[in-house]
């Protein structure tokens, strides 16, 4: 594994121009698009599954579909939202069999959650205390319901603005920031110590 | 939710999120800025909240290297034919039940053998229907359902 940030800038011809060539059939071009967002595809499912191998195996199925409903993308239209969707939509129905084969209730914690996946060492600068609350912080996204996680991976992770959450998730805006609200208050209660009463849930 | 905030009837807390991430009007914004010049507690949530936000945007993970992209896209046809596999037992299987259950009906076998025979296969049968209908409920009824293909 190598260590990257969530976001990338990307290179060479447009989405638009390779999804046109993909769809004439192209495979240069699927290619090219694949790679281009398979990582961000698979940050975005790792960040809700928790854990590697998941997350490899559901951005590769979410890729093939992808690649396969290609024709159905209006080329106008930016991709990475659709290609979201799609990723979330597979990791959805992952955890769902899962929890579905152990019997477990939908807001049972994930002991699939992985927090030494967080690298404490990525901070140039050294500050301790500050890779230890990213690690802190990713602890505890694994202990809230998946709604909760869902749409702190969407905002707090991936930077998305609450409009292109309302249209990934089909809910208002109002909807995403008041979610979003009750979302972080319960991480940050996880998050307080319980001597500092700074309960908020 | 039990909410300790005692400056929640100040103005509707969840704009505290929105001012956090710039996603309000002007008007809203110098209001909860007003507010929070004078009321600690809520600067204090406000503070937190956004420690946790920007904990998460500085977060570096690890991703895969380019060999094992290739690793688990070798693996992929093996899954792929074992669903589709599963998928030809269960359609050979239900044809093959219904042929037997139309040749026990016509054949001229004792009442108990043709008894026997329809309700091992409809137990059967019945047993699959239950699992459908309790996948497919789970389905219609999941609060992630919505499909953007």
């Amino acid at each position: 594994m190598t260590l990257t940030s969530t976001m990338a800038p990307p290179v060479g011809e447009s989405d638009r121009e390779l999804v046109l060539l993909a769809r004439e059939g192209d495979q240069e071009a699927l290619s090219t698009l694949t790679t281009r967002h398979r990582r961000s595809a698979y940050l975005l499912a790792l960040q809700l599954m928790g854990n590697p191998d998941d997350a490899l195996d559901a951005t590769q199925d979410a890729l093939i579909r992808f690649c396969v409903h290609l024709n159905r993308f209006d080329a106008e239209r930016p991709l990475k939202p659709w290609l979201y969707s799609i990723v979330r939509n597979r990791c959805r129905d992952l955890l769902r069999r899962r929890r579905v084969r152990r019997t477990e209730p939908i807001d049972s914690d994930d002991e699939r959650w992985r927090p030494e996946i967080v690298d404490e060492s990525a901070d140039p600068h050294g500050d301790l205390e500050r890779s230890r609350l990213r690690t802190r912080v990713w602890s505890a996204l694994g202990q809230l319901r998946p709604d909760h996680r869902e749409i702190l991976v969407l905002r707090d992770y991936q930077d998305l603005s609450y409009s292109q959450i309302s249209d990934l998730l089909g809910i208002p805006q109002g909807t995403v920031m008041s979610r979003l609200h009750r979302a972080r208050k319960q991480l940050a209660s996880q998050l307080a110590p319980p001597s500092a009463g700074a309960t908020y849930t | 939710m039990t909410d300790t905030n005692p400056c929640q009837r100040a103005f509707d807390e969840e704009l505290l999120s929105g001012y956090i991430d710039g996603e309000l009007s002007q008007g809203e914004r110098q209001r909860i800025e007003v507010h929070l010049a004078e009321c600690a507690s809520c600067r204090t949530l406000q503070e937190s909240m956004r420690a946790v936000r920007d904990a998460a945007r500085s977060t570096a993970f690890a991703v895969p290297t380019d060999e094992q992209w290739r690793e688990t896209a070798r693996t992929l046809p093996g899954r792929w034919s074992r669903q589709l596999g599963w998928l030809f037992v269960i359609l050979c299987a239900a044809a093959g039940a219904g042929i037997l259950l139309w040749e026990a009906a016509a054949s001229p076998e004792p009442w108990w053998v043709k008894v026997t025979v329809f309700g091992v296969l409809g137990g059967v049968g019945l047993l699959f229907a239950s699992v459908l209908m309790d996948r497919l409920h789970d389905r219609r009824h999941d609060r992630y359902r919505r499909v953007h293909k």
